[in-house]
């Protein structure tokens, strides 16, 4: 019974975690990690510009999205686990 | 119908319509707090995540972001970038546990948790923000309303104030909700239609599409040094520091406290996420059409405020410029009412009922006066503004960052976290962000912003203490905030974790003092 506890616990820390990495990681610019991003383009726009707006656009919205779904599956099996 | 006629009509709708919408809300109202404060705790996910965008985002976007990126260039955007993707960390570590557990600010958080002493900081700390925050609002409104009207200055900003008082007072957080719910959707077709109708009028052949529509103008945006990388790393990764100030917003506090429930709050906070990346991007746009029509036409640097006003005026009919206008109106309205609410809840509810023991004497007119109060304060404060309010705005985001993130993030995730800990954290959080400041005269001389000393050195405070004290609260309900109905020792007690979050910052303080 414990260790199912501890399963679900620690799956709920470990999603949380790695959301937060990844959207730490995404919260800095590609330009400050890598400058030459200025240099090429993609669909006509510099590589470090439209990186804000597919990040902003699309990562950060699928990324919510993702967690929020995990969560979910998470909070159901906790609710079993205590029943 | 020119654009004043017109601005007028679009001023005199939307008044009324919030006006209206908030006496519909009414309706709902009940006696309580929660009814007048948080909406009975009853917003769905979509309503909550629209509403959200537009309390979130502030009329910076219609007034100054295009006029600062003509001037400051590419890097500026990093700033906004930041504060936008900062939301989801918000998500990941905060909005359901906030939801769950109840509290209506982090000052009642806090004064549960902590004590009084803990609640007495985090409150000087957030009205002071606040009203920061409110001046800056209502001198964006006040401006706005100036353009539209044509009347002076101080005229728009009692008018502006008359319809925020009104309608918040009215309606309370019922009202202010679903007035932001449409406040948003005014905000997007605001920033929008102009866009696209600007890069039609330049001929480019994707005006249809406003993410990458523009790209047509790339090759003279090179040219003219748009582009160009002048900021080192330590500048993005002092700007991200800042941008984490978003997770102890007083508005966005609220914005998860009033959801139906933990799960709404997160598919509202999803959703908040997406609207606020659609609006930033075509407000990318927007910065990027401005600065080109600017550099080609020839705009002063003095008047680089008022770039996207200026563009949309002599490229767009008086109705798509009218409809810019309105939008600029929507975000600071539904951003300072979100504001007024928030710090009326503090005055009356945190304040006054709870430190101060006068529970039964508090009626729903009391809360109502307080709101009118504050309404009244925030328009006499913003008659006669500073002139340069970026500055402290930002500085009061660094402040949030600093003082309280580490607190409010080890509060939900971390039993250990002690009451010498989190005070600790605050002072040292509030004291070096004050001692880092260019612009308030330097004392620790560093070429960046002070959120890299700051935050490192508030977590490593809070981490380092609350390892070494023992904490107030022995059954702290972290267990119950995520759901567990059981209390276990062992959950949420972990010592490696913020041990290793210890290290990071030490590592990050090391990298903002050496290299």
């Amino acid at each position: 019974m414990k260790s199912r506890l501890k399963k679900t616990y620690v799956k709920e820390l470990i999603a949380t975690i790695m959301f937060t990495l990844a959207a730490l990681l995404l919260m800095i610019p590609i330009a400050a990690i890598w400058p030459q991003s200025a240099n090429f383009e993609v669909l006509g726009l510099p590589f470090h510009y439209i990186y804000y707006v597919i990040a902003m656009l699309l990562i950060a919205p699928l990324l919510c999205f993702a967690y929020t779904k995990i969560m979910r599956g998470v909070e159901v099996e906790i609710e079993r686990e205590e029943r | 119908m020119n654009l004043t006629a017109m601005s007028l009509l679009y001023v005199i709708i939307i008044s009324i319509a919030f006006i209206i919408i908030s006496m519909v809300s009414r309706r709902k109202l009940k006696e309580s707090y929660a009814s007048y404060f948080l909406a009975d705790r009853s917003i769905s996910g979509l309503v909550n995540g629209l509403a959200g965008m537009s309390c979130y985002l502030s009329e910076f976007l219609f007034l100054g972001m295009t006029g600062a990126v003509y001037v400051i260039k590419f890097p500026f955007m990093g700033i906004l970038y930041e504060f936008a993707i900062s939301i989801a960390v918000f998500l990941f570590l905060l909005a359901p546990y906030i939801r769950r557990s109840g509290y209506y600010t982090l000052i009642d958080l806090f004064y549960d948790c902590y004590g009084r002493e803990a609640a007495v900081l985090s409150c000087i700390v957030t009205l002071w923000f606040c009203m920061v925050f409110f001046i800056g609002q209502m001198k964006a409104l006040g401006v706005t309303l100036e353009f539209m009207l044509g009347v002076p200055y101080g005229l728009a900003v009692i008018i502006g104030g008359i319809v925020l008082i009104a309608y918040t007072v009215i309606g309370g957080m019922y009202g202010v909700t679903y007035n932001q719910f449409i406040q948003g959707a005014i905000m997007l077709a605001g920033i929008l239609i102009p866009l696209l109708y600007i890069m039609r009028s330049f001929g480019l052949t994707q005006w249809w599409n406003p993410i990458t529509g523009y790209a047509e103008l790339t090759p003279f945006m090179r040219e003219m040094g748009f582009f160009e990388i002048q900021e080192t790393a330590k500048y993005y990764v002092s700007t991200a520091l800042v941008g984490l100030g978003a997770l102890a917003g007083p508005h966005v506090f609220s914005i998860a406290a009033r959801g139906r429930s933990s799960g709404e709050v997160r598919s509202a906070v999803s959703w908040m996420t997406f609207f606020i990346g659609l609006v930033y991007s075509c407000a990318m746009g927007c910065a990027f059409v401005g600065s080109y029509w600017a550099s080609t036409v020839g705009i002063e640097r003095s008047k680089a405020d008022y770039v996207l006003f200026m563009m949309t005026k002599q490229l767009c009919p008086d109705e798509i410029t009218g409809l810019l206008l309105a939008g600029g109106l929507c975000a600071a309205i539904s951003t300072l009412s979100a504001l007024v609410l928030f710090a009326s809840t503090v005055i009356v509810h945190d304040l006054y009922s709870k430190m101060l023991k006068r529970r039964k004497s508090v009626s729903a007119n009391l809360m109502r006066l307080a709101t009118a109060m504050l309404g009244i304060i925030c328009v006499v404060l913003a008659l006669r503004p500073p002139m340069l309010l970026v500055t402290p705005i930002l500085w009061g985001w660094e402040l949030l960052a600093s003082a309280f993130v580490p607190s409010l993030v080890a509060t939900y995730w971390w039993k250990k976290t002690s009451k010498p800990g989190v005070l600790a954290s605050i002072a040292v959080g509030a004291i070096l962000t004050a001692l880092t400041q260019k612009w308030s005269g330097p004392i620790i001389k560093v070429p960046f912003y002070g959120a890299l000393i700051a935050l490192p050195s508030s977590t490593i405070t809070l981490i380092a203490i609350s390892l070494l004290t023992r904490r107030v609260n022995e059954r702290l309900k972290i267990d119950q905030w995520h759901g567990w109905k059981r209390y276990e020792e062992w959950r949420y007690n972990e010592k490696v974790l913020p041990l290793m979050f210890l290290a990071f910052s030490a590592m990050l303080l090391i990298y903002a003092l050496i290299i």
